[in-house]
């Protein structure tokens, strides 16, 4: 976790995803600190979307630790502009709804997650 | 009806064993939560489609829903037991497994925050699909599984 699902009004290909995927890692690891591994982005492609939007991105993000509610905020603007660049889209064109989960109800990479801001520790301890 | 929503990256787990897959988690789920109706859905995400790391992804992503003010420590071994029958079965290992145990309400709001995106006159349509989709596959194949494109 995070896992942000990209809903596409059109069909990026797997160059112009990655680039997108890329831009979503680096956005959430630049703003929160946490590592790029935790990171995951799903894109599904031909979606009605509202009027007025190319992408729009649903993301599960931990939420407790460090994760302040300005924190969450400029993790939302961060990846709003990083998808709108990369996908060279206006920003207008680009959503992203972000729902906090707590983060002790995921398990990733054969472990419970940690709280935001003790990823290091954990990494250490899976060898990570 | 509690849901688990499965995404699964192209060929990392054999759709032959999908089946069995989901016979596990509901037994799993039965066992660590007590329901005795349960919706399994698998999605395929096709290659390019799904990344971790910035990098093709073979992580398969699970959405298990539960009850809601679950206590942490029925969900957290519920949460094991899931990933290592996930892992057992499908012959991945568990750190190819993200899982997260989500209370109702939250399951809800994110499957709203879902629907809200589209426009409004294509989410009645949208949920007739998926209901279309579920119910065909299952009747098909045996497991009821939802296109990752629309």
């Amino acid at each position: 976790m995070p896992l942000y699902n990209l809903a596409c009004a059109s069909t990026p290909d797997e160059r112009e995803s990655e680039r997108i995927a890329q831009a979503v890692t680096r956005a959430h690891c630049d703003v929160t600190g946490a590592p790029a591994t935790f990171v995951n982005v799903m894109f599904a492609h031909g979606y009605p979307l509202v009027s007025g939007l190319s992408i729009s991105a649903l993301g599960g993000v931990r939420i407790g630790g460090n994760r302040t509610p300005e924190v969450i905020e400029r993790l939302r603007l961060a990846l709003r502009d990083g998808i709108a660049t990369a996908a060279g889209l206006a920003t207008a064109q680009v959503q992203v709804v972000l729902i906090g989960v707590p983060y002790d109800w995921t398990m990733e990479g054969g472990d419970v997650m940690p709280p935001p801001g003790a990823e290091q520790e954990w990494l250490e301890r899976h060898h990570r | 009806m509690p849901k688990i929503l499965c995404s699964v990256q192209q060929g990392q787990v054999p759709r032959d064993r999908w089946r069995a897959l989901e016979s596990g988690m509901r037994a799993t789920y039965a066992q660590h939560l007590g329901a005795s109706t349960l919706l399994v859905a698998f999605t395929e995400v096709p290659r390019g489609q799904g990344w971790t790391e910035g990098r093709i992804s073979d992580v398969s992503w699970l959405m298990v829903e539960v009850a809601d003010g679950l206590p942490q420590v029925r969900r957290e071994a519920a949460m094991r037991a899931l990933a290592a029958e996930w892992a057992r079965v499908g012959g991945v290992r568990v750190d190819q497994i993200l899982i997260t145990l989500c209370d109702t309400r939250m399951f809800a709001q994110y499957l709203a925050a879902n629907r809200q995106r589209l426009r409004p006159a294509r989410r009645l349509p949208y949920l007739l699909r998926l209901a279309f989709n579920l119910w065909t596959t299952k009747r098909r194949d045996g497991v009821a599984s939802l296109p990752a494109n629309l």
